[in-house]
């Protein structure tokens, strides 16, 4: 009997491994593998010299050097200063430096970010940022808001400056709102956000990167790396403050600074920061800190981060990135405080700013905002809502932006909106070099093979590796950004923006 | 091998050169016969099963473990790297007529009509439709894996190998209708 629904899809499935022939194509399916038996295996030569091959690469590079070339390029621009800052000591910091050890501070740092953390639903950051990255990314005065709620999700991101909206972002747990800007910082003043469902593992990249991948421009930087370790491992720490919580213990100090092993955590085999204190003096806010200098392994006076802690307090109050020994970034708390949910006004996380439209999401809006890269789509036909069936052949007109690596394929991808079930697009898939452009792509999608109901459609760079160039996502399925939705079989055609 | 254990292996490797070996010991058959089924040649089978380890190697760390199978993974590695070293010339290569099997003569003898017409129903196959039997019936995975390497779910996976085989019936069907093309 022929399949009529997905339960008898399955069964059918089920018992074709299980060795039935009960049915013509069960049939067919066990004389298709009689005809193609398993062939020999490799050669016994090759497969010792492959092994042994292997194993000698992983002797000499562990896995973890192998991480992303950009990072290591970072690391490696480090090498010489470890020296030079071991060396300089005082040289480099002039005034009187304080008895305590760095890992007296900052374990007593991270206590008191606990402390404070423990006492409500919902965290509350006001920061003010300044960047100077070279180029467009020069800004100061910018305030960031973040509300986070106890278990680590990101409730809203917003960027302002003075009174103009540059970023904002906001997920209540069904739905997205987001600000389009693929560079907030740039200074493009927000004027509508769009509206659209969240699809588990489709269209929620930045889950963890909220704020560094536009606070931090390469994922090569030391804080971000941090960051993002503490933010898997510690998914109750907050936001920038994070790294404390992976650096509260296990130091072991010297008169020439503190180190710290971060190697078993990250699993890799040894991965040394040092923290050395390097002055005390006042803030113009008129707080007295301590300032805490972190370096990554190889590190020097050319990379590293600048912690200022509140002598008395304890409070993690400044950070400061200093690449090349020129300050990348600054951050600085502007308040904090921990509230709990019957404080907040009823649907606070589902409204926007006064003054700032919100769409639901259309073909032409281009989202993303990934540092330099980006897809969008132009145009469609079918267009966004369109109602299929059958097989129907897209014409898809894709722009795009790629800088963070010199080739990458755009995918063309779907996803069942509300499950969590992607859907690769054989051959959707076009070869683009680092630049800006348009092309044009034509993907068949045969519908019959697909359940009835919303499909999101979307498009992202990959390698070859299938591994998105921006996120180290790799694995099935593409997690793409979302630009239009079809309804597949729809007896009513969604709503149009 | 239980999915944990799997898991528990692909977690080791990242530290632990054995857990590697083990791992590559494991899997080094089946990536080089789908290297094999793909290429129709031992040689590039066996260059691309030495890149789709290496490639593995160095992303060990980019393997993020969902419940899925490594193998599927080093089998989209694999597949990529196929893809990528035949870009210019790439063509998706039968897998019942082109690799070499080891039946003996009146085996072959024996099956070779039916073999004969079902390569050439295969060959009217789509694309798709070839790559979702050769990675349920001659690759093995299971639906799990399959829905994993195509970047679908398990229940398209389903139902794409049913409709792969009710369309290779079809072309059966009508390969025994045409005069002179009777092989049953």
């Amino acid at each position: 009997m022929k399949p009529e629904n997905k339960l008898d899809y399955k069964d059918w499935n089920r018992r074709l491994d299980a060795g039935d022939r009960s049915d013509s194509l069960q049939d067919l399916a066990a004389h298709l593998q009689n005809l193609s038996p398993t062939p020999d295996g490799p050669s016994m030569t090759f497969q010792v010299k492959l092994r042994a091959g292997l194993l000698d690469q992983y002797g000499r590079r562990p896995p973890v050097s192998l991480l992303p070339v950009r990072r290591w390029i970072t690391w490696g621009l480090m090498l010489l200063a470890v020296v030079g800052l071991t060396l300089a000591g005082l040289h480099l910091f002039p005034g009187s430096v304080p008895a305590v050890s760095a890992a007296e501070i900052l374990g007593k740092a991270n206590l008191r970010l606990s402390e404070r953390l423990a006492t409500g639903d919902v965290v509350y950051d006001r920061l003010l940022l300044d960047w100077d990255q070279g180029g467009d990314w020069k800004r100061k005065g910018v305030i960031a808001e973040l509300w986070r709620s106890a278990d680590g999700t990101y409730l809203r991101y917003q960027l302002l400056d003075r009174s103009s909206l540059l970023f904002f972002e906001q997920y209540d747990g069904e739905r997205l709102w987001r600000s389009s800007q693929v560079r907030p910082v740039e200074g493009r003043e927000v004027t509508f956000v769009y509206n659209a469902p969240y699809v588990p593992g489709f269209n929620y990249l930045e889950d963890k990167q909220l704020v560094a991948q536009l606070l931090f421009r390469d994922l090569s930087n030391f804080w971000m790396y941090i960051d993002q370790m503490a933010s898997a491992d510690h998914s109750t720490c907050a936001a920038l403050f994070c790294a404390l919580s992976v650096l509260g213990e296990g130091w072991e100090c010297t008169e020439n600074g503190c180190t710290l092993n971060l190697g078993p955590v990250l699993e890799d085999k040894d991965f040394i920061i040092t923290a050395m204190v390097t002055r005390q003096y006042r803030l113009p806010s008129g707080r007295e800190v301590y300032e805490v200098r972190l370096s990554g392994p190889e590190s020097g006076d050319q990379f590293y981060t600048n912690l200022k802690i509140d002598t008395t307090t304890f409070d993690l109050l400044e950070i400061e990135d200093f690449w090349h020994g020129q300050m990348h970034y600054r951050i600085s708390l502007v308040e904090r405080k921990t509230l709990a949910w019957r404080d907040l006004p009823e649907g606070f996380f589902q409204t926007v700013p006064e003054g700032i439209e919100v769409r639901q999401w259309n073909s032409t809006i281009p989202l993303g905002h990934k540092e330099g890269d980006r897809v969008w789509v132009i145009s469609a036909d079918p267009p966004q809502g369109a109602s299929l069936s059958g097989v129907i052949t897209a014409r898809l007109e894709i722009g795009y932006r790629l800088t963070s690596v010199q080739e990458a394929e755009i995918e063309v991808g779907m996803s069942w909106v509300g499950h969590d079930s992607p859907y690769a697009i054989q051959g959707a898939k076009v070869p683009v070099t680092a630049g800006e452009g348009t092309v044009q792509m034509n993907v068949t999608v045969d519908t019959d093979q697909l359940p009835e109901g919303k499909w999101a459609v979307g498009a992202g760079f990959f390698d070859t590796m299938g591994v998105s160039p921006n996120t180290g996502w790799s694995g099935g399925g593409a997690p793409l950004g979302i630009y239009l939705e079809w309804c597949i079989r729809c007896s009513t055609e969604p709503p149009k923006p | 091998m239980s999915t944990s254990d799997e898991q528990s292996l692909v977690e080791n490797a990242r530290y632990d050169p054995r857990a590697f070996a083990e791992l590559y010991d494991r899997y080094v058959k089946p990536v080089f016969w789908f290297a094999l089924r793909r290429t129709g040649d031992r040689t590039q089978a066996e260059d691309v099963t030495s890149a789709t380890f290496e490639k593995a190697l160095r992303h060990l760390r980019q393997y993020g473990w969902k419940g899925s199978s490594y193998l599927a993974w080093l089998y989209r590695i694999a597949y990529q790297q196929i893809v990528q070293h035949h870009r210019h010339n790439h063509r998706y290569v039968s897998l019942l007529s082109d690799w070499p099997t080891e039946t003996d003569v009146e085996q072959q003898a024996q099956s070779s009509l039916q073999r004969q017409a079902i390569v050439q129903a295969w060959q009217n196959l789509s694309k798709n439709d070839q790559e979702v039997i050769s990675l349920r019936l001659f690759d093995r995975l299971s639906s799990t894996e399959a829905a994993e390497f195509l970047g679908c779910s398990i229940e398209n996976v389903y139902v794409r190998l049913y409709r792969a085989l009710e369309h290779l019936r079809h072309q059966l069907e009508a390969l025994e209708e045409l005069p002179g093309e009777k092989n049953s």
